[in-house]
């Protein structure tokens, strides 16, 4: 499995731009520091998200990554691993990104 | 910052205030024992019953400041709130979620009639094992073909006994926790559908309340809320529209309490002068404008960030907690501040205590809440 590099070296303009920090972010606030954590980890598998954790993570994403998740985006297929999550992100930053700029 | 109403509410409020006067009288007025029918239907033709519903599907169309507005003078002028707290109920957690996330289908289906008060809703939720730890439900939906298969029982569900749609949470994929839960709008009449006896509550009378069991029933996929798995979404998003806007039933309650208590002040004279003169009884006075006040900026707070689609669960928390804990506490001072006379029954000097003491339980209880805001405060 791979293990998420905390180096800059994912490029802020790919779909998997927000990997570092929600990995940084889940880590730190649920996981005590264990940092095996890798992209494809079941999340939901693992217990990781739940009724209290999830509130963390959209307050997270909301005024750390500036992305606003939809009600309806918050199912189980957007937060089963990391890089699903970051995806989605991704995808509702660029749709904001292209509603800004029209 | 702008604090004032527009004529429209302020019209709707004053209109909402009249209407509970006439008609929301507790029990008494109605001929059905067990539910008052006609009063819902009254409700109902008023506009309170989809208040916050789109206009298209027989709504007002009111955001959620407008439609705490109503509520509160439907909680001001009612002598008793269970029948308010059972439309706030329909409404605010069956209703508008079928709005927001049902399919069209369902929704043409069935909100025009749950707008009127031709059918009443429910949110089915609770299970023994799962109160505050609401997500560790265990009903479950299993899909078959185009339909799912409900089975559980579902422990304290508000309209359960008159219900005819019941919103009902449950788990697709109990491997997935809280993103394995999916919402489905139950026909109340469907095959397997079974309701046990009512309970008895403390307060809050008018508003029936039983548990609702589920065996085998068979529901359309169309009936499905939203994604399968995205069930907990639909009933956080249900709940801040609950703890905003119901509340708000309170304050008004608190503002009835606040009345009769000046009157009673003003007009009771004990040692040559009105009980109002005498300090103590004018600080608890003082003290309960303070708290009426406190709680209602707290609430349209929330429900104006609602209405802005900002991140409200902190201010909807706080907003909770200050009305239901103010609310138990307006309850005692009318008792209090009565003596003898508050403490006797047939007066229904109690009825706002005993009203008041279910809001620190439903909705999230005043623990909930608090661990709510700690975890707003990065705790």
């Amino acid at each position: 499995m791979q293990t998420i590099n905390h180096t800059p070296a994912l490029s802020s303009t790919t779909a998997d731009r927000f990997l570092e920090p929600l990995s940084r972010f889940i880590i730190r606030e649920f996981l005590h520091g264990d940092a095996s954590l890798t992209p494809e980890t079941p999340l939901l598998e693992w217990g990781v998200i739940d009724s209290m954790t999830i509130i963390d993570v959209i307050v997270f994403i909301s005024e750390q990554l500036g992305v606003r998740v939809p009600d309806e985006e918050i199912r189980p297929d957007n937060f089963a691993t990391l890089r699903a999550l970051s995806r989605m992100l991704a995808a509702l930053d660029d749709a904001a990104r292209v509603r800004g700029a029209a | 910052m702008d604090f004032s109403w527009t004529d429209e509410q302020s019209t709707l409020h004053e209109q909402a205030l009249e209407f509970a006067r006439a008609r929301l009288r507790g029990r008494d007025d109605d001929d059905d024992r067990s539910f008052a029918r006609a009063t819902w239907r009254a409700l109902g033709d008023f506009g309170a019953l989809g208040a916050c519903l789109p206009r298209a599907h027989g709504g007002l169309g009111l955001d959620a400041l407008t439609t705490a507005r109503v509520v509160e003078g439907l909680g001001h002028g009612a002598r008793e709130l269970g029948l308010v707290f059972s439309a706030c109920a329909h409404l605010l957690a069956c209703a508008v979620p079928v709005a927001e996330h049902g399919s069209a289908q369902l929704q043409r289906e069935v909100l025009p009639a749950l707008a009127s008060g031709e059918q009443i809703g429910a949110n089915a939720i609770t299970e023994a094992g799962a109160g505050s730890d609401v997500f560790s439900l265990r009903t479950t939906a299993r899909r078959d073909g185009d339909d799912y298969v409900l089975d559980g029982a579902k422990s304290y569900v508000t309209n359960g006994p008159v219900a005819d749609q019941l919103l009902v949470y449950a788990s697709t994929n109990p491997a997935h926790g809280y993103l394995g839960i999916s919402a489905f709008l139950v026909d109340a009449r469907q095959a397997g559908v079974t309701r046990g006896e009512p309970f008895h509550k403390t307060g809050l009378g008018s508003s029936p309340i039983c548990p609702v069991y589920l065996r085998d029933v068979r529901v359309p996929g169309y009936r499905r809320l939203g994604a399968e798995g995205g069930g907990a979404a639909i009933f956080q998003r249900s709940m801040a529209w609950e703890r905003a806007c119901l509340f708000a039933a309170f304050v008004g309650a608190m503002a009835r309490d606040l009345e009769l208590c000046l009157e009673h002040a003003r007009g009771r004279q004990q040692f040559r002068k009105p009980i109002g003169r005498h300090q103590a009884v004018a600080h608890r006075l003082a003290d309960m404008k303070l708290r009426l006040e406190g709680a209602r900026l707290l609430l349209y707070r929330a429900c104006w960030r609602l209405d802005r689609g900002e991140l409200a669960a902190l201010d909807i928390s706080l907003a909770k907690l200050a009305v239901s804990e103010a609310a138990v506490q307006s309850g005692l001072d009318v008792i209090r501040l009565h003596g003898g006379l508050g403490y006797m029954s047939e007066t229904g000097l109690d009825n706002g205590l005993r009203d008041a003491l279910g809001s620190l339980i439903f909705s999230g209880t005043s623990e909930i809440q608090r661990d709510l805001i700690a975890r707003g405060l990065g705790l």
